[in-house]
């Protein structure tokens, strides 16, 4: 039986991926390879499968199941307004830049989980500008997609995405965004409304559009390689127009990027920059 | 250079303080710490292990790369791994024993990355986390030590590694001090 922490062997690790290629046309040579082993040995893990072997077979046999497998080999966000002082500081200063568009593009690479998008979706709401804006979600996997679609919100992260929200607003209320149905929560699909999914990748794929305003992309360069990392970065760069804001993870950088130049920073504690 | 990475949870924070503040300067092995800790509070952490310590500590950025004499401690709400390019890679992913970062992640990762250069050192603390990451580190040929459960606040983190590993050393805290001190 496998175990959470196996090391998979590096030749079982290759045919996985090439693998999910051949089966799903979604490239994971791209990942930071220690995190992608720990997301395959996880899923294993999860679903009893004891050899990669095993594995191969049932993801060419269980389409089901190989949906299933590749959405768990993204990692997902982990709440709403993570990071609260970052959601702080893009309500006080970067909606009102915002608020100069007559008409917004913001753009959310690579979803996975739908936290960021909610939490971007409820920020845009409050400020009474996600009329004027138009919101892409772009995601290599079509069931990653769906799961946002769905506005599903899992039960355990409510109190703590209600909590850092109050960090923004003591006044603010998570539930105002939220339904019940069935005993699951879900955001407003009134706000979903506003924004456009579309299955695409974000390495050898053309942008959902250009010109954008915002680019959102925190802790999503965290699951990329070095050298990939560096392409996706001047790929986003050139997507986001001259005064649009850039947004990435707290613990993440800009070194090394050929458009690092491009980017002034207006928050450095929140590694939030603005286009030149 | 060896690698030296320690856990801790609930009880571990004096001891670590006093590791800090006992190895001498421009120690010339790197040090990982992974101490369980609020999610949500960003800063003042590092200032507080600071204050005493001997090396500088600071929080890793995604694809920082490791440097010896430096005590790099897992971010808030992080996952910890060192990959196979002496890169620190950061990640979101579930917590693991309800911890983010979780010290099996950050050892196993520690373990796989530097067989018998790394040494694990497990603190007191309240829950499992770290058990399974020793054992890695102990199959991977490196050298692990529990601080002795008698000493600790909380004593399930290293019973829960006692028990399914066969550690290399129980020590106090002194002694602890004694054997990084005295690290070739």
């Amino acid at each position: 039986m496998i175990d959470e922490f196996e090391t998979i062997p590096y030749e079982d690790f290759r045919k996985i991926i090439s693998t999910v290629r051949t089966l799903r046309d979604v490239d994971f040579t791209y990942f930071a390879q220690d995190i992608l082993m720990h997301r395959m040995s996880r899923s294993m893990y999860m679903h009893g499968v004891q050899s990669p072997d095993r594995l191969i077979n049932k993801l060419i046999a269980d389409n089901y199941f190989a949906d299933l497998f590749l959405s768990e080999l993204f990692v997902p966000t982990t709440e709403m307004f993570r990071d609260a002082s970052m959601w702080k500081f893009f309500e006080d200063n970067i909606i009102e830049k915002l608020k100069n568009e007559t008409l917004c593009k913001i753009w959310v690479p690579q979803i996975c989980g739908d936290d960021e998008l909610f939490s971007l979706l409820t920020i845009l709401h409050r400020k009474r500008i996600l009329n004027r804006c138009t919101v892409y979600a772009t995601s290599p996997v079509q069931k990653i997609l769906n799961d946002a679609k769905s506005g599903y919100i899992e039960q355990k992260k409510i109190e703590i995405s209600s909590s850092n929200f109050k960090k923004i607003d003591p006044d603010a209320d998570l539930n105002h965004y939220l339904t019940k149905e069935d005993k699951y929560d879900y955001f407003s699909q009134e706000l979903l409304n506003n924004v456009i999914f579309i299955k695409r990748g974000i390495i050898g794929t053309p942008p959902p559009d250009n010109g954008f305003n915002l680019v959102l992309f925190r802790d999503r360069m965290l699951y990329l390689n070095v050298q990939t990392k560096k392409a996706v970065i001047d790929s986003l760069a050139k997507t986001i127009v001259s005064g649009g804001f850039f947004i990435i993870g707290i613990r993440e950088y800009l070194t090394g990027c050929d458009f690092r130049g491009s980017f002034i920073p207006v928050s450095k504690n929140e590694n939030i920059y603005v286009k030149k | 250079m060896q690698n030296i990475v320690i856990g801790g949870s609930a009880g571990s924070f004096q001891t670590v303080t006093a590791i800090l503040s006992s190895i001498p300067r421009n120690y010339p092995h790197a040090i990982f710490l992974c101490l369980h800790r609020l999610k949500n509070v960003r800063g003042g952490f590092v200032e507080a292990l600071s204050l005493k310590s001997n090396v500088p500590i600071c929080e890793p950025y995604d694809k920082d790369s490791v440097m010896p004499g430096i005590a790099y401690l897992a971010p808030a709400n992080y996952h910890m791994y060192v990959d196979a390019n002496n890169q620190f890679s950061l990640s979101t992913e579930e917590p693991i024993n309800h911890s983010r970062p979780s010290i099996d992640v950050t050892f196993c990762s520690i373990a796989k990355t530097f067989k018998s250069n790394a040494i694990g050192i497990l603190l007191s603390g309240a829950n499992k986390d770290g058990a399974v990451g020793l054992k890695a580190i102990k199959d991977a040929g490196g050298t692990v030590i529990v601080q002795h459960p008698d000493e600790c606040q909380v004593k399930t983190m290293t019973t829960a590694a006692i028990k399914i590993t066969e550690v290399d050393h129980i020590m106090f805290t002194n002694n602890i001090i004694d054997y990084l001190k005295n690290l070739k």
